[in-house]
């Protein structure tokens, strides 16, 4: 087991806020996600990547929003009542991340991990931190340090270059 | 000796004082680590061969002294930094009998039993391990020099070095669970060398002592010489401990209260026993961290470690308490021993402080100048809070000031006809501006501190150039806020620096100028901005050699007619020098263009102004505080953003006529005064459906980047409000042409613009695309 696995069961006692992406549950470490609140407002932010919804006011503060969908390359989508901005907290940094739909928080036993399974070459497994099953439920555990990982303002003048990909299981 | 053979004296000692003079200020400067001793030697020769011609029998014994030292130096028998302190002690008062012996008689009888108390102290010194390894070695500290206890600097000191042990003590703790934290040992490296200096700087030899030991051995960990093994830690725990008893004793002595001994034997044990270690192998350099690592990554508790070194920890505490009673009964019978580090202080003061003299003397007058006096002989109580907390507690504030304002503009305020609310209303406006003031007052300090510094730095270089520089002082109780008073010195310190090299000219050469050179600091408040002026009355810069230069570096483009405001700037590029001659002054430290820099990430400008032949000056214009500014909001599609009215020269909606097109583009410029504006479009850069493309129907913002004016075009001008700056995140941090955000008055985000990388951004895009 990794570090950051062996975080999650340690510090986060295996427990992981789990949301909606199109049809797929996503789980994030209960240590990392410090909120969630309704979509409100976002201001763009201009010369950053796609994903990079733009900034909104929280309680006073300026926190960046992204999409998750962007991220992952999937369609993007408009945001329902549903949809929810979870903040996570990643080095003392906060970032609201858009998901469509919330799930709730679920304890994972590590019996249930399996880390970082192959799932095959079209599927970028760089943010996966592992998965868990619960009876039929698959949760993909997101490696959240990787996905808000700093890479992105450097993709700013390449956005237009990059390919539009399809994550297979929303076909 | 007769008046002329005093006067003869004089001159021929002039030079090889001069020279060993600024050798050993160069030693000290360099913290005393690369000195080659033959810059000292030398002259010292020289001088010592003068003053046998002259028959000078009573230094025979300083000078034999002195070489001896210089000798122990040399065989590394007694260290750089402590050597040449008693180098300099003894040197300094010999000048000081030179100086009087030349203009008249001297009386040698206290320098002869000064030497002889030196001596003593030094034997000690010279083989500090062997004479300090008495565990129950204990000191009570000389009262510091009367100055440096009424302007503060000694309460400063105990509030600086309090604070640096606390975090030394974290870092020292977190560092034993995880021996890698690598960075760690670079800081605590940083505040014992802080410490080592500083208390050397006010004539604390103990303290200081300690801090160059310890510094000494965390240096060896840093270079990879010695590992993080037990032996260490407890070394280093001992350190922080002598050094805050110290420093509490320090603290009692300066209140006139009694003060307890301390010991330090149990320090310099350890310190025997870490050095001891460095040979066998059995010291273990090589293992780290291992065995903890290897706990964590297997997944056992945590905890049981930690637990395991709190209980190092008690027990070293409670070994300590015990040490202290046991210190507290052996006090009465010193052991013939024990003398040797009190007599440093104690015995050695016919004069106050031997050590230092000048630097006392200097920072009494400076203390004068900067009027910061303090209350005698009161550790001022500081406490020490998060600057996190209060940049919260004055951006809450700072949005109270707008949404307020807010209120009052409300027109629905405006109509009511209740004169109650009215004057209710300003009374809580009166309310909030004082406390607004009030809590930016927090943040403010005096800028003199850092004129200290600069002046300290002046008088140093004075020596070295060999150019005498009257320093002059104004405003030094100017307040600024704490970003710019912690990123003012190194920017100050190499105009300053300039000037002093390349502006002041060699003596001799300044015409019918006076021959020392004048360099003045002024600060003042302007407006909402403070002014900090420095100017010299040197050559001035030459802008026919800087047009040429730029010229050679292709930075003028076209036969354009620059001003000499526009060639001076261009001594603020990246890597621009003139300079034929790189010094030893000016070839180190930050550049101009770091200058810049600097200067314009705490908001500020750099205005630039020289005459030949009668001296340049910097005006460096900046914020009060660089947490709150005037800004003007502007729209652009959906968006708002905010332009710093520092920036903003004009706004204007440019007539038709005064429209120019460029190579097919239409509307690319506009006419002001004579004078061709590129029109930058904010829609364009920043990709957003604007509500109007054509000049004439909007508006631009007139801003000047590098003297030059650009034009900012955007939908709309809405209002000019206060607004309190945020920083955007590590997230969208280094976004060009933006500074931080905003929570405007409907609570939704305006983005600040900052038109210098905004322009700059916009010329590389241009270059790129070419």
């Amino acid at each position: 087991m990794g570090e950051k696995s062996t975080q999650l069961f340690e510090g986060s006692g295996g427990k992981l806020l789990t949301f909606m992406i199109g049809s797929q549950e996503y789980g994030i470490q209960i240590l990392e996600a410090r909120e969630v609140v309704g979509v409100m407002p976002i201001e763009p932010v201009p010369q950053t990547p796609e994903f990079m919804m733009g900034v909104i006011n929280l309680r006073g503060n300026i926190i960046p929003v992204i999409d998750l969908r962007r991220k992952f390359n999937m369609p993007a989508q408009e945001a329902t009542t549903d949809s929810c901005i979870v903040k996570v907290d990643i080095h003392g940094h906060s970032t609201g991340c858009i998901v469509d739909f919330l799930v709730g928080v679920v304890t994972i036993d590590p019996k249930d991990f399996e880390k970082s399974p192959d799932l095959g070459a079209n599927i970028n497994t760089e943010f996966i931190l592992g998965m868990a099953k619960l009876d039929k439920r698959v949760i993909i555990i997101l490696d959240m340090e990787s996905v808000l990982s700093n890479g992105e303002l450097k993709q700013i003048h390449k956005k237009e270059i990059q390919p539009e990909l399809v994550e297979p299981s929303e076909g | 000796m007769s008046e002329d053979s005093h006067h003869e004296l004089g001159e021929l000692l002039t030079l090889p004082r001069e020279r060993l003079r600024s050798s050993l200020l160069e030693a000290d400067l360099r913290e005393c680590r690369l000195t080659d001793l033959s810059d000292i030697m030398l002259p010292f020769d020289e001088i010592t061969e003068i003053y046998h011609t002259h028959g000078l029998v009573d230094f025979e014994d300083a000078i034999a002294f002195l070489y001896q030292i210089l000798g122990d130096i040399a065989t590394e028998h007694v260290s750089h930094y402590t050597g040449l302190s008693y180098v300099l002690s003894v040197y300094e008062l010999m000048e000081e009998l030179t100086d009087t012996l030349i203009e008249g008689e001297a009386d040698f009888a206290p320098f002869h039993l000064f030497l002889e108390k030196i001596k003593t102290t030094f034997k000690g010194v010279e083989n500090v391990t062997v004479a300090l390894a008495s565990p129950e070695q204990t000191i009570v500290q000389d009262l510091p020099p009367n100055d440096i206890i009424e302007d503060g600097s000694v309460s400063d000191f105990i509030n600086e070095v309090g604070d640096g042990l606390e975090t030394v003590e974290e870092y020292l703790l977190t560092l034993e669970q995880d021996p890698e934290q690598d960075g760690y040992i670079d800081h605590i490296f940083r505040v014992m060398h802080t410490i080592k200096g500083t208390s050397g700087f006010l004539g604390m030899p103990t303290i200081g002592k300690v801090g160059h030991k310890t510094e000494d051995v965390l240096s060896e960990i840093r270079d990879g010489k010695r590992g993080l093994d037990p032996p260490v830690f407890e070394l280093l725990f001992r350190s922080v401990d002598t050094l805050k008893n110290l420093i509490a004793q320090l603290t009692s002595l300066v209140q006139g209260q009694n003060a307890e001994p301390v010991n330090i034997g149990m320090f310099f044990r350890s310190l025997e026993l870490v050095q001891s270690g460095v040979e066998p192998p059995a010291a273990t350099p090589v293992q780290k961290a291992p065995p903890k690592a290897a706990e964590v990554s297997t997944g056992k508790p945590v905890a049981e470690a930690e637990s395991g070194d709190d209980d190092e920890m008690l027990d070293m505490e409670a070994a300590m308490a015990e040490e202290a009673e046991a210190d507290a009964l052996a006090h009465p019978e010193l052991t013939p021993k024990e003398p040797v580090a009190a007599s440093q202080n104690g015995e050695m003061s016919p004069k106050p402080h031997p050590a230092r003299p000048t630097v006392a003397e200097s920072q009494k007058k400076m203390a004068a100048q900067l009027g910061t006096g303090k209350a005698a002989g009161v550790i001022q109580e500081m406490l020490k809070v998060p600057a996190e907390r209060l940049d919260d507690l004055s951006n809450l504030v700072g949005e109270m000031v707008v949404a307020l304002s807010l209120l009052t503009q409300n027109p629905a305020v405006d109509e009511m006809v209740d004169r109650r609310v009215h004057s209710q209303l300003d009374h809580l406006e009166k309310i909030t501006e004082s406390l607004r003031d009030k809590v930016l007052g927090i943040r403010m300090f005096p800028i003199g501190s850092v004129f200290s510094k600069l002046s300290r730095q002046v008088r140093d270089l004075s020596q070295k150039s060999g150019k005498k520089i009257n320093l002059e002082l104004s405003g030094a109780d100017t307040l600024v806020d704490k970003s710019i008073i912690d990123n003012i010195y190194a920017p100050l310190m190499h105009l300053v620096r300039n000037s002093i090299d390349h502006g002041i000219e060699p003596p001799g050469e300044r015409g019918d100028k006076e021959s020392g050179g004048l360099v003045s600091l002024k600060a003042q408040h302007l407006g909402d901005a403070i002014e900090i002026e420095i100017r010299d009355d040197g050559q001035g810069l030459d802008s026919a050699t800087i047009l040429a230069k730029a010229q050679e570096r292709g930075l003028v483009k076209n036969r354009e007619t620059l001003s000499d405001k526009d060639i001076f700037n261009f001594i603020f590029m990246p890597g621009f020098s003139t300079a034929k001659v790189v010094t030893d002054i000016s070839g180190r430290g930050v550049g101009m263009d770091v200058v810049r820099k600097t200067i314009e990430a705490l908001r500020g400008k750099i205005e630039t102004d020289s005459t030949r032949g009668k001296g340049t000056s910097f005006k460096l214009r900046l914020p009060l505080t660089t947490s709150i500014i005037e800004g003007l909001v502007v729209s652009v599609g959906d968006s708002r953003f905010i332009m710093p009215i520092l920036d903003v020269l004009q706004t204007i909606t440019p007539e038709k006529q005064d429209l120019k097109g460029v190579q097919g583009k239409d509307e690319e410029f506009f006419l002001l005064a004579g004078e061709m504006v590129p029109i930058v479009r904010l829609y364009e850069l920043f990709q957003i459906t604007p509500k109007v493309t054509s000049p004439n129907n909007a508006v631009v913002v007139v801003v000047l980047v590098g003297n030059r004016p650009y034009g900012l075009l955007v939908d709309e001008m809405l209002h000019r409000q206060q607004i309190v700056i945020q920083q955007l995140g590590a997230r969208l941090k280094g976004l060009k042409g933006l500074s931080g955000g905003t929570i405007l008055g409907d609570g939704r985000v305006g983005l600040i613009i900052d038109p210098i990388s905004l322009i700059q951004e916009q010329h590389l895009h241009v270059g790129e695309s070419l």
